[in-house]
């Protein structure tokens, strides 16, 4: 650090409370918000830090001064948080700038109108973020990261401030996004259910009031839900949802969106193109699609052998698992094709032995019992029409639509 | 569980020990008087139960967490004594649903949910006691008692989603013979695929591991039935011998499980066939007789 006079420390310290100040007795929320960005290595907040780390007396100014002193319990501690960010002590910035967040809040309340959302918003995330740090810090330390809980507790203080009837009800659902990313890192997502349920029933919330920015968020992430879940048509409305409002100039977001919405689109039957898989990069779907158009059950085996680790990670292995039924009604579509232009009169016919056949010929050691077994699942499931005579080993295809489609209807359970 | 008096407060330890040794006493005991302000232990189900002395002490302290911290640090426990626990609350699924006189959904539904709470104990331990990317000795195994545990279609006895689970298993976990069981397990369970379920069950299955699995044995059993009833050729009824095969059941339990689905057989030349496209099909209903693995007796303990 370039050397700092005690002079330069107390202009700059004297500029940003000023500035503060001017902030919020003229209600600019577009400056407010510059001044709490912390994280984001602003130049001149990290300016400040070097100049209180150097004028160690910064309390002082602000108790001096009434229009400094009004805003003392949300200044002192906010100086102590950009300070100790500087340094690198992420607990003790994250610690003092949870005060000064209270702090702010309790002013906040008092503000009639939503000028401050803006400011609120950079508040809310930055808690999130300095909390994240700060974990890591105490885990380096081989203490109990407890940190991001407790930014979670506030985040939910904040969403109670928000939920009213006043216009600073449209900031709910940035800090319901907050929190859902804070629960997803916790690993606790069963806490988004009751936020979830606030959102999505409370009256004083009209969804489509909220900034298209937040409620794309909001379906990404409710979507994702729907996808551990196996709820495949509400997971589908949701990241459609998503996808369809996202900017399209964030390529990274809709990769996000697609990485979820392509194992829910495959499993109500809709297979995308290679040319979507290839544009945003989500080749390792590659070989399911082409199991699936392919029936080959080897194939689709091998690609979740391959991206196991990834697949397990993201949640839509089990998912796609289950594609198995498609690929098989695939395959005896493909025998059930072959035969009929062998001969129409007698392709409705399947004999389990050819399925053993062919499905030897993908390296699947599966004998006839198992292959009825399958037979009678599909029927079952309604992915086939026929029956089974188990007698004479023959699988009797109905003449109309043997193979329905799923048109965006999951396989029956 | 039964409460039993001591002989006198001032038993010996050794004295102790022949009147209540660990799994049982002598029903040839005498139980003599006890006094007011004695409190007398507990002998349960479970073998491996502690000492006279600290039941003793759980029953007046009434908490049992005391003895399950280390250090008398209540944050810490040791991952053995959950490694017990859980064990004893699986064992105690398997005894529970034996028990067919009694009315024990009360105390099924109570041991599911201390298994669960057990269970989630046992991986938070695991994770706060973890080095780098080590893991426990049996932590494999408890991992897959927890995936055997969601198998019932709605199931999420520990609230969260098992796609969520996964994601946050460590990879040597994953790949663990244990694991791979379980993951075959649940995978033949979710396609219906009744054939490769309950061969593998039969053949892989360890005792614990079939203690969660058995609810679901007669369940695919019913899916079965249920897919050849509707899928089966209706001149060609399904025979009996080969369907108690891949059912893995004995022909006489066969026919009693076909009764309690609705489902009516008939006879050709002194063979029973299960005739197909009946209308009467129905879900047998809770708490009806369970049928066991044919051939598999070493499970029933």
């Amino acid at each position: 650090m370039a050397y700092l006079s005690m002079g330069e420390a107390h202009r700059r310290i004297n500029d940003y409370l000023n500035r503060f100040c001017d902030a919020v007795s003229n209600q600019d929320g577009d400056l407010l918000k510059r001044l709490l960005s912390l994280s984001s290595n602003n130049p001149s907040i990290l300016s400040l830090a070097d100049a209180l780390n150097v004028f160690q007396d910064a309390n002082r100014l602000i108790k001096q001064n009434d229009n400094y002193a009004q805003f003392g319990e949300i200044l002192v501690h906010l100086f102590r948080a950009f300070q100790s960010f500087r340094v690198g002590s992420f607990v003790d910035s994250y610690q003092a700038f949870e005060k000064a967040a209270n702090a702010f809040i309790q002013e906040f309340r008092n503000w009639d109108t939503a000028w401050a959302l803006q400011a609120l918003y950079v508040m809310v995330y930055e808690i999130r973020v300095l909390a994240e740090r700060a974990d890591k810090e105490l885990a380096t330390n081989g203490k109990s990261p407890e940190k991001l809980k407790g930014a979670g507790s506030f985040l939910m203080k904040v969403f109670g401030v928000l939920a009213g009837k006043g216009p600073k009800r449209v900031g709910a659902l940035y800090v319901t996004c907050q929190l859902f990313k804070v629960y997803f890192k916790l690993g606790t997502v069963h806490l988004c259910r009751s936020v979830i349920r606030s959102i999505e029933t409370a009256r004083i919330f009209d969804f489509e009031e909220f900034p298209t920015r937040d409620k794309v968020t909001y379906m990404y992430y409710t979507g994702r839900l729907e996808v551990f879940n196996e709820n495949f048509p509400a997971a589908d409305d949701k990241l459609s949802y998503a996808l369809k409002h996202c900017n399209p100039r964030k390529e990274a977001n809709i990769r996000m969106i697609l990485k979820y919405l392509i194992p829910v689109k495959l499993s109500i039957g809709i297979i995308p193109t290679d040319w979507l898989l290839q544009k945003y990069n989500l080749v390792e779907y590659s070989n399911v699609v082409q199991a699936l158009r392919r029936g080959d059950l080897r194939l689709l085996r091998h690609a979740l052998q391959e991206h196991e680790d990834r697949f397990l990670r993201s949640g839509v292995y089990l998912v796609l698992e289950k594609l198995e039924l498609q690929v098989y009604q695939r395959l005896l579509k493909k025998i059930y094709i072959i035969q009929k232009q062998k001969d129409p009169s007698k392709a409705h016919q399947l004999k389990l032995e050819v399925i053993v056949k062919a499905l030897k010929w993908l390296e699947m050691d599966i004998d006839v019992d198992e292959v009825e077994c399958i037979m009678a699942i599909l029927i079952y499931k309604s992915l086939v029409k026929g029956y089974f005579a188990h007698k004479s080993k023959v699988v009797v295809l109905s003449k109309q639509d043997p193979f329905p489609k799923l048109n965006g209807k999951p396989v029956n359970s | 569980m039964e409460r039993r008096g001591r002989r006198n407060r001032s038993s010996s330890s050794s004295r102790g020990s022949r009147s209540w040794s660990r799994g049982g006493t002598s029903s040839a005991e005498k139980v003599e008087n006890v006094a007011v302000s004695d409190v007398p232990p507990i002998v349960g189900t479970c073998t491996l139960m502690c000492p006279e002395a600290e039941r003793a002490q759980r029953e007046r302290l009434r908490d049992l967490a005391t003895f399950e911290r280390l250090n008398g640090n209540p944050a810490r426990s040791s991952p053995s004594i959950a490694v017990k626990k859980v064990k004893f609350h699986i064992i105690s699924l398997h005894k529970l649903r034996g028990c067919s006189s009694q009315n024990t959904s009360p105390m099924h539904h109570l041991n599911l949910e201390q298994l669960a709470k057990t269970l989630t104990s046992l991986f938070n331990l695991y994770g706060a006691n973890r080095h780098s990317n080590s893991t426990y000795e049996n932590e494999a195994e408890f991992c897959s008692f927890y995936v055997l545990l969601h198998l019932g279609s709605h199931s999420q006895p520990l609230g969260e989603s098992l796609s969520w689970w996964f994601s946050h298993v460590p990879s040597s976990i994953i790949k663990s013979k244990e694991m791979h069981f379980s993951r075959k397990i649940l995978r033949y369970f979710r396609m219906g695929n009744y054939k490769r379920f309950l061969s593998t069950v039969a053949a892989e299955a360890s005792y614990l591991q079939y203690c969660i699995i058995e609810p679901y044995v007669d369940e695919v059993r019913v899916l079965a039935v249920s897919c050849i009833n509707s899928g089966g050729y209706k001149l060609h009824p399904y025979p009996l011998s080969h369907l108690s095969k891949l059912l893995i059941m004995k022909e006489s339990d066969l026919e009693s499980f076909l009764k309690s689905c609705g489902l009516q057989i008939c006879t050709d030349e002194g063979h029973n066939l299960l005739p197909t496209k009946q209308t009467t099909f129905c879900h047998p209903k809770d708490g009806s007789q369970n049928y066991r693995f044919w051939g598999m007796e070493q499970f029933e303990r």
